[in-house]
């Protein structure tokens, strides 16, 4: 469940439905207030029972109530399932008049049918015909309701039709940037297969015809053409961790975590890096694929980004809560500088020029982050020096 | 001596020239075959025309088969082999893309291999090395099993 839905819970006592049924409870009370003023009591008995007039013929008898407990059962089995409907719904659609009319109109209906029961066998001739007064009065209500509601309705089903068309327009509009981007990147890689494969043959096939100088000026091109290859592949990443499609389902953290140190595993060993994880690490709501993708570029970060000569250490933690859980990445690198905290999710910021990196890394985690429905951000190294990063999830 | 023979259907002269590189730097023994589009790709392996004569175009051991090509493109080489039956034939699908839909559609036209095109140098040393191991050491073709 998302964290939205679980937190702003009306007590059942102050919703709509719960305070107009009382009103109506105390206007139907008030109403046999009035008749007993006017001099009728409601529940005076006058004349003969209904029985009489079916002859006290068995058949005729049963075939009358069990007919009529039948409809009213079922219509107030109706009023009741719609009422549980409306309740449930005030989340998520406005609470609507109408609702409680048709329910009004519904289960009085169904007391008309009681009623016809019990003067079967007692001349509660009043009592019935009062709740046929209330029964008329819902049903007229009811239905001048729905009349006035019906260009209400027309609204609302136009706007939904404008609304898929204009979500099923973004998504088409998405879907085309992206295999634009896609195919952007890939159609830059083939001049540079070019580049690369041509200046290494240089190189390797036709030494002798290269000055000293030529072949430093090769090997310059040949370090930007990596440059350049790096930043498209990770274009290219960041292109498909918005492409992938996927379903939110349980992910274990912990296997996402041991894939990511799995693939990161080189880098880790070649820079003595220490990696603190208390496991095993919580479940969430998420994709696998794209968790690694975020826990890979966070490790790698804090591994990359250290002062020369320092022993990188990352200690991943995390809080969990009802809904939520949070991962923080706490390292002892070179941290975030505070005037850059709010620009380092944008593309191609380069928090330390110095060092190897595209700028994008922190971007594919942003991206992959919001695709997941999560947050991510970054506080004050709570030891002074470094960087923290945290994400939160949606508990699984 | 170059016997086997890699028919390497290929628009872009570049590419196709970093191939050749690549398999005389590493040493290959393939024999290596260019053609610029499918529909040639197609009349060479069928043998038409210029290609009827065996002896200067030998009937090729493995095709590598760039994608995207002007007219017949390496999908309709595909469909082509599975038309008319030439599953003998291995197929390795040799392009810049690796969009999932193009994989998928590659495999399930009976491509027998999808290469992404790699940009280092070296990894395309390895590629062609592995090609040739794979393709033709390990490799047993049906026409083998035939005999």
């Amino acid at each position: 469940m998302l964290p939205e839905h679980s937190d702003r819970q009306t007590p059942w006592v102050a919703t709509p439905v719960f305070r107009s049924s009382l009103a109506i409870l105390a206007a139907v009370g008030m109403g046999i207030l009035v008749f007993e003023a006017l001099g009728i009591s409601v529940f005076r008995k006058i004349g003969m029972p209904h029985e009489l007039c079916y002859l006290r013929e068995p058949k005729l008898i049963w075939l009358h109530v069990v007919s009529d407990s039948l409809i009213g059962g079922a219509y107030v089995s109706i009023s009741l399932t719609l009422a549980f409907l409306v309740l449930r719904a005030t989340k998520d659609i406005p609470f609507n008049w109408v609702f409680l009319a048709f329910g009004l109109f519904i289960i009085s209906c169904g007391f008309t049918h009681f009623m016809e029961v019990w003067v079967v066998w007692e001349p509660v001739y009043w009592g019935s015909g009062y709740v046929k007064v209330i029964t008329a009065a819902a049903s007229v209500a009811t239905a001048i309701a729905l009349f006035f509601q019906v260009p209400k309705v027309a609204r609302l089903v136009r706007a939904a039709r404008e609304n898929e068309a204009r979500r099923v327009e973004i998504d088409q509009l998405n879907q085309e940037l992206e295999r634009f981007n896609y195919s952007v990147a890939h159609d830059l890689r083939g001049p540079l297969r070019g580049i690369t494969g041509f200046s290494q043959a240089l190189r390797e096939e036709l030494p002798a015809d290269l000055s000293p100088t030529a072949a430093a000026y090769i090997e310059r091109m040949q370090a930007s053409v990596g440059r350049m290859d790096l930043l498209i592949s990770d274009l290219l990443k960041y292109a498909s961790v918005g492409r992938q499609s996927f379903e939110l389902k349980r992910v274990s953290l912990d296997q996402v975590f041991a894939a990511a140190a799995d693939l990161l595993e080189g880098e880790v060993t070649q820079q003595n890096a220490k990696i603190i994880v208390p496991r095993p690490l919580p479940s969430v709501l998420g994709d696998a694929t794209l968790l690694q993708v975020v826990f890979q570029n966070l490790i790698s970060n804090s591994i990359k980004f250290v002062a020369p000569k320092t022993t990188p250490q990352l200690e991943i933690t995390w809080l969990t809560d009802r809904n939520h859980v949070t991962v923080f990445f706490t390292d002892n690198g070179l941290g975030i500088p505070e005037e850059a905290r709010s620009r380092v999710f944008n593309m191609f910021e380069r928090i330390h020029p110095g060092l190897p990196g595209t700028g994008i890394g922190l971007r594919i985690v942003h991206r992959a982050i919001e695709r997941l429905q999560g947050k991510i951000g970054l506080n004050a190294a709570p030891n002074g020096s470094g960087a923290q990063f945290w994400i939160r999830l949606a508990a699984a | 001596m170059k016997n086997e023979v890699l028919l390497v259907a290929e628009d872009d002269a570049s590419d196709a020239l970093l191939l050749e590189l690549s398999l005389r730097r590493t040493g290959s023994h393939f024999r290596m075959i260019r053609v610029a589009n499918g529909e040639e790709a197609i009349d060479y392996v069928e043998g038409r025309g210029v290609y009827g004569n065996r002896a200067m175009h030998p009937v090729p051991h493995v095709v590598l088969l760039d994608l995207k090509m002007p007219g017949k493109d390496g999908f309709a080489v595909l469909r082509w082999r599975r038309e008319n039956l030439h599953s003998a034939l291995p197929m390795i699908v040799f392009s810049s893309s690796n969009l999932r839909g193009d994989v998928e559609k590659a495999y399930a036209l009976g491509a027998n291999s999808f290469v992404v095109k790699p940009t280092a140098p070296e990894r395309l040393d390895a590629m062609v090395k592995s090609l040739y191991h794979w393709w033709v050491d390990f490799n047993l073709p049906v026409t083998s099993t035939r005999a």
